[in-house]
């Protein structure tokens, strides 16, 4: 038996998911002089919880499998020029599973765009018509070359199970920004889950209420028990009834049990899932959008329908109230290949992904820009690891821990900029190695949010996203 | 006098180096180890200063020299420790007069620093910690006992004496309908029927709660329900985690002996020495080999254990993670200690030396997780656990034989050594036949150290060299370790002398020994403190597995050693704790909040009533199912699977298309396959532990998709139509219908405002509408 304990108002709020996260309410409650150890009363930190947030809300589309840097966005004029040579880059090369191969250039090739004069190759030509609106970093680093650790690092910060991932951290510190749909939510590769499966959104040891929700929208049911199913004695009338009963019966309950805020949350709860009800299936319509964002978002297209269609709910759901949308391109590491795995053929199987991910990808961010929303949403374009600049075969590559591409796009950044550098090879990061760690305090520091201060304690540490490392990377923003 | 000038003789006989160096030693690094190395040790030092050794000390820190030989008033360290008020130690008192002279002395006399002279952490020398105490039994304390709450056992006593130092009264006896619901409940995770209910009401014997608990304790749906708070401190689970979460056909096993050994009341110090080291201690006995699935419990990565190449840095770090969560488990668990902080570097709360952790992980470093061959059927296990006790004895002859002959030929051997060779070759192979020719083994997924190989995955065949790692990086290697506990209960000797250390299994026996050592204080406060937890909702100590310095204190420390140690004199039996428990008068009190007592202290920790529970994911499973006559009380065996399942590379757990009318879905909660990658919902939503992590207390959330899965999942839809089906069956009067169903789901009959409205509501919608919403009450979801 458990939970004994009747919630205090903070603790009533925190485990009710509902209204705001944990740290954001103690800061409301002391921005209205309710608590003694308020932090600063009555400074407008636009909505942050330590200083001025640039941003209010995140849309990670995740690319599940190692997104292959050399073949997209991390240019190596010398890797070109020794194609078909031995790969030596003056060390043991220990490679996830083969030998290293020659030096193997891109299948595609590569050239300048926009202002900026980035470097794209032609895998990805819609992205490329934005270069000037995004940074990259090509010097990301994993702590390992395993799908499923790395994976958990980058959404977790920790290459084991059980640790909250970033966007529950989120909805823990800064809670909703609405008062009819989840905080943090989940659109995985209508064909699967990616490594790990829901482990990447959990909540780990933070309260359930801030793990991600899962929508399917190809499915049956977008959303878990949203409405009952094959239940033919449930009508409408006897929906609207029945929860006017409940909520007498658990009123009376409550008679000579006052002062227990749990029977006040429960029956609040049944409240917000009414309104859930009504929200969520309006936010997944896009029916109702113009045949032109169907267009623009690919929906008219079977290779980019799935994906397009996850990034245009992404949208709908940030513009209205979503805190952190995560969307992910792949799903787990099985054949025929549905992820960015591609050991045998980069050429197949990166052609593939990358045709089902490139239109949306740059369609959300024109569509954010167009809307406005950019200059307040954070777009983050991730990756577990890298693939290695040499064969693994005749034409596929390997796992690279030591390099790999993020980039970022929105508001409190310098656009069209790019930070760190690998080798000439793209086969380590040598100029400003940057871990998800860095990654993690500047999406937090962003929010207005200090990644040290953001702590909860589990079995007997402080526990913070970044564990006990991360550096803002101010070089990237304005 | 004489002496004193002998002494100063001596002391003008010994050269002026070695005076200084006398002089640090003694006087200045006393202080430095135990106020500044803390922070200013060798490790990643604050500010860049080391004062571990002598190079870094003289040569300084980020902020440039603090230490000037020769001249203390230009010394910064001098000022730092002096100024008014002082900067340093940032933590602790102040450093006095006496230390502050000693220093200055020193840096005066040119700073010399002895050469090789290392030093270490001794902050925690000299400091007690409640939890690290020697056990004592404190005396009851005298208190008399108000009106109509009379002190029924010392635990009343004592819990007394706290509400009456703050001004507070407990709370009166609850009615027997509450008593008997919350109490089975508590004891079984299921609602007491309506005849239980009558029965207990109507039995005015004197001794009838008594029997009641009896009753409760003695029925094996207490050992199901209390193995799940167990498996949720352990993180057991059926499936890997990571990416290709394989399923574990053989976890189960382990689940059913924590069930078993629970019912059959073991003790609690041969519950802990099987599950670390059943197998070495008592391998003839099957249920010992199964314990050992605590070893195994806990997730583990198959594609680092099974994929990854011999020699490479990620296997190393796969293994390395392997054993953190073995020792977390073990220290977590049975210890409430955070050993695993220590990995990086000494613990910095508490006295765990890095060298403790690495340790601890020696300790496991010949087990790997993995399907391990038994036998079910004792007879059977016995013949198998001989004949393989003879295969070693044999084995260890023949390599004592070899290396005699080393180098020599057959046909030069006298006869005794040819023929004990020969003997030692037929014995071999009569033992490998009659090894050969027992029945197939079963398989439990345990500790093991032998098993199948799966490509890069084989028995360590023997003990893995384990190394004291810096920053716990794998690539940065220490001292080679030895097997050993924690060295902060200096009474236990934590450096275990091991007639043969490079036998696993002896380790792990030796650490089981360790733990269980009636002189070990931690194991007792840690599992009272968690029996009491499930009891009222939050133990004496509200950090249930962590009882260092970050962890709270206890709120009534004299009660958790008394019931400490009277766990120990009683046999360490969890029935008989429980029965001191539950047949208190602290635990018998009503739940209902008082003015006076939400005044002075609203979290009620001093327990001035008794605390509502929420019930947890299982329970409000079990519940439904038992409320709508489905509940299938079948223990034991393969776990039910409540989804679909598709192997794959990575396989696919679909709990959507899962028909909830299966049999499987009938099963009590304890038994359902649990998977780690994708959790079940239902449950999920209702905070069921995630077995990724270890639970010793469960969060609590009430939202809004909670509401939605109360409401609309398949399952409690289901268990309302069988509800309203089993309520039609006992009555065709809907009166009587909606009177039954309040007296099964929530143990008393309806009001007659209620009863009209769900009977009208029933008459329009249906009667598995209205069960719906029963099930969905805060009465039934909340015991009071």
């Amino acid at each position: 038996m458990l939970s004994t304990i009747a919630w205090n108002r903070r603790e009533l709020l925190l485990n009710m998911g509902c209204g705001l996260g944990g740290i954001a309410l103690s800061h409301l409650l002391g921005q209205a002089g309710l608590l003694a150890e308020s932090p600063d009363p009555g400074r407008d930190l636009g909505g942050g919880l330590h200083h001025r947030a640039r941003i209010r809300r995140v849309v990670q589309l995740f690319m599940s499998g190692a997104a292959s840097q050399c073949d997209l966005f991390d240019y190596k004029p010398e890797l070109i020029k020794r194609h078909g040579q031995p790969f030596d880059p003056g060390e043991k090369v220990e490679l996830f599973q083969s030998s290293p191969g020659a030096c193997m250039k891109s299948p595609w090739n590569w050239r300048q765009h926009g202002q900026c004069g980035k470097w794209m190759s032609d895998l990805v030509p819609h992205l490329a018509s934005c270069v000037d609106d995004m940074v990259f970093i090509h010097s990301m680093v994993s702590k390992s070359n395993v799908h499923g650790p790395a994976t958990f690092m980058q959404n977790s910060g920790f290459v084991l199970p059980g640790f909250p991932s970033m966007g529950a951290w989120i909805s823990y510190g800064l809670g909703t920004l609405n008062q009819d749909l989840p905080t943090f939510v989940v659109l995985p590769d209508s064909r699967g889950f990616a490594p790990n499966g829901p482990g990447n959104w959990s909540a780990g040891f933070l309260p359930a209420s801030h793990q991600g929700t899962l929508i399917r929208p190809a499915a049956d049911a977008p959303i878990h028990d949203l409405f009952p199913r094959g239940a033919d004695f449930i009508t409408s009338q006897s929906e609207t009834e029945g929860l006017d009963l409940v909520e007498r019966l658990n009123r009376e309950h409550l008679e000579g049990r006052e002062g227990d805020s749990r029977l006040e949350a429960r029956i609040a709860s049944y409240e917000l899932a009414a309104r859930l009800q009504l929200s969520a299936p309006e936010a997944l319509d896009v029916a109702s959008e113009p045949e032109s964002i169907h267009r623009l978002y690919g929906l008219d297209q079977p290779v980019t329908a799935d994906f397009g269609r996850n990034c245009l709910i992404a949208r709908r759901l940030l513009e209205r109230g979503v805190r952190f949308v995560q969307v992910y391109s792949g799903a787990d590491n099985g054949f025929p290949r549905r992820n960015w795995d591609s050991h045998e053929d980069i050429q197949r199987d990166h052609g593939d992904m990358a045709a089902s991910m490139d239109r949306p990808a740059a369609a959300l961010l024109k569509d954010l820009k167009a809307t406005g929303l950019l200059d307040d949403t954070l777009v983050i374009w991730s990756t577990e690891f890298g693939r290695m600049p040499c064969s693994q075969g005749a034409l596929g590559r390997d796992h690279n821990p030591f390099t790999f591409t993020t980039w970022l796009a929105g508001g409190g950044l310098k656009p069209g900029t790019t930070y760190g550098q690998s080798d000439e090879w793209s086969y380590k990061a040598v100029v400003n190695p940057t871990y998800c760690y860095d990654l993690h305090a500047t999406v937090l520091d962003l929010l207005g949010i200090d990644h040290q201060r953001l702590v909860f304690r589990h079995n007997g540490i402080d526990r913070r996203l970044t564990d006990v490392h991360g550096h803002v990377i101010h070089d990237i923003l304005a | 006098m004489r002496i004193v000038l002998f002494a100063s003789a001596m002391w003008l006989c010994v050269p002026p180096a070695a005076r200084a160096d006398n002089w640090f030693r003694d006087q200045v690094a006393p202080i430095f180890e135990r106020h500044c190395l803390a922070c200013h040790g060798a490790d990643e030092p604050k500010g860049g200063l080391s004062l571990a050794e002598g190079r870094g000390a003289l040569a300084g820190g980020d902020s440039g020299q603090v230490i000037a030989p020769g001249d203390p008033e230009a010394s910064l360290l001098v000022d730092y420790v002096s100024g008014d008020p002082p900067l340093m130690p940032k933590e602790g008192s102040p450093l006095d007069e006496r230390q502050v002279a000693a220093i200055r002395q020193w840096i005066g006399q040119g700073a010399r620093w002895p050469a090789d002279l290392k030093l270490v952490d001794k902050r925690f020398e000299g400091q007690s910690w409640w939890s690290l105490e020697p056990l004592k039994r404190p005396q009851t304390p005298a208190v008399t006992a108000p009106a109509g709450w009379p002190i029924r056992t010392p635990i009343d006593a004592f819990v007394l004496a706290e509400l009456n130092r703050r001004q507070l009264a407990p709370s009166p006896e609850a009615d027997r309908r509450t008593i008997i619901r919350r109490l089975t409940y508590n004891l079984h995770g299921l609602p007491p029927t309506a005849e239980e209910i009558e029965a207990f009401e109507s039995d005015r014997a004197p001794e009838a709660y008594e029997r009641l608990v009896d009753r409760l304790l003695a029925s094996p749906r207490y050992g199901e329900r209390w193995a799940r708070h167990w498996l949720d401190l352990v993180h057991f689970g059926e499936t890997h985690g990571y990416d290709k979460d394989k399923t574990r056909e053989n976890a189960w096993p382990y689940r059913d002996y924590v069930v078993q050994s629970l019912n059959e009341d073991k003790p609690y110090s041969l519950f802990v020495s099987e599950q670390l080291a059943g197998d070495v201690l008592y391998p003839h006995d099957p249920a010992a080999v199964a314990a050992t699935g605590l070893i195994a419990a806990g997730p583990w990565d198959f594609v680092g254990h099974v994929e990854l190449r011999e020699g490479t840095t990620d296997k190393d770090i796969a293994r390395s993670n392997d054993r953190d969560d073995m020792l977390m488990t073990t220290a977590s668990t049975f210890l409430s200690v955070t050993a695993h902080c220590a990995r990086c570097h000494d613990h910095k709360f508490d006295p765990i030396p890095q060298a403790d952790y690495y340790r601890l992980q020696a300790v496991f470093a010949g087990v790997d997780r993995a399907d391990r061959p038994y036998h079910r059927d004792p007879e059977l296990q016995r013949q198998r656990a001989t004949l393989t006790l003879q295969r070693q004895l044999l084995a260890a002859r023949q390599q004592a034989l070899d290396e005699k002959l080393a180098g020599f030929e057959m046909a030069l051997l006298d006869d005794a050594t040819r023929r004990e060779l020969e003997e030692v070759w037929r014995e071999t192979a009569e033992v490998e036949d009659q090894l050969a020719s027992l029945p197939p083994a079963d398989l439990v997924y345990a500790a093991a150290t032998e098993f199948a190989p799966q490509a890069n995955f084989a028995p360590a065949g023997g003990c893995r060299p384990i190394y004291l790692l810096h920053r716990g990086n794998v690539a940065s290697r220490g001292d080679l370790m030895a097997p050993g506990a924690l060295s902060c209960l200096p009474w236990l000797e934590h450096h275990f002398q091991l007639e043969r250390p490079e036998d696993e299994g002896r380790r792990r026996a030796a650490l089981a020994r360790w733990i269980t050592d009636p002189a070990n204080p931690l194991t007792r406060r840690s599992i009272v403190n968690r029996v009491w937890q499930y009891h009222f909702g939050r133990g004496l100590v509200d950090t249930p597995s962590d009882f260092g310095r970050m962890g709270s204190q206890p709120t009534h420390p004299e009660l958790l050693d008394w019931l400490a140690t009277e766990f120990l004199a009683g046999g360490e039996s969890l029935k008989r704790l429980h029965r001191l428990i539950l047949t208190s008068s602290a635990y018998r009190q009503s739940s209902a909040g008082r003015a006076d007592g939400q005044r002075i202290d609203a979290g009620n920790r001093y327990l001035w009533r008794m605390n509502r529970a929420r019930l947890d994911a299982e329970s409000v499973r079990d519940a439904a199912l038992f409320v709508a006559g489905k509940l299938d009380q079948t223990m034991g065996g393969p776990s039910a699977r409540q989804f679909v399942f598709k192997d794959d590379h990575s396989p696919v757990y679909d709990y959507e298309r899962f028909d909830v009318e299966q049999p499987g879905s009938f099963r009590r909660g304890v038994y359902r396959f649990i998977v780690r990658s994708v959790p079940d919902p239902f449950m999920d939503c209702l905070d069921s532990a995630d077995p990724s992590i270890l639970t010793p207390q469960r969060n609590t959330t009430l939202t809004a998709l909670q509401a939605l899965t109360m409401l609309n999942n398949p399952f409690m839809l289901s268990q309302s139509r069988h509800f309203a089906r089993r309520l039609e069956g006992i009555s065709a009067d809907s009166v009587e219908q909606v009177r039954q169903g309040w007296l099964l789901a929530l143990g008393r009959p309806p009001r007659s405002g209620e009863s009209e409205a769900f009977v009208a509501y029933a008459k329009r919608h249906g009667l598995a509408n209205a069960c719906r919403l029963i099930l969905n009450s805060n009465e039934f979801l909340f015991v009071d």
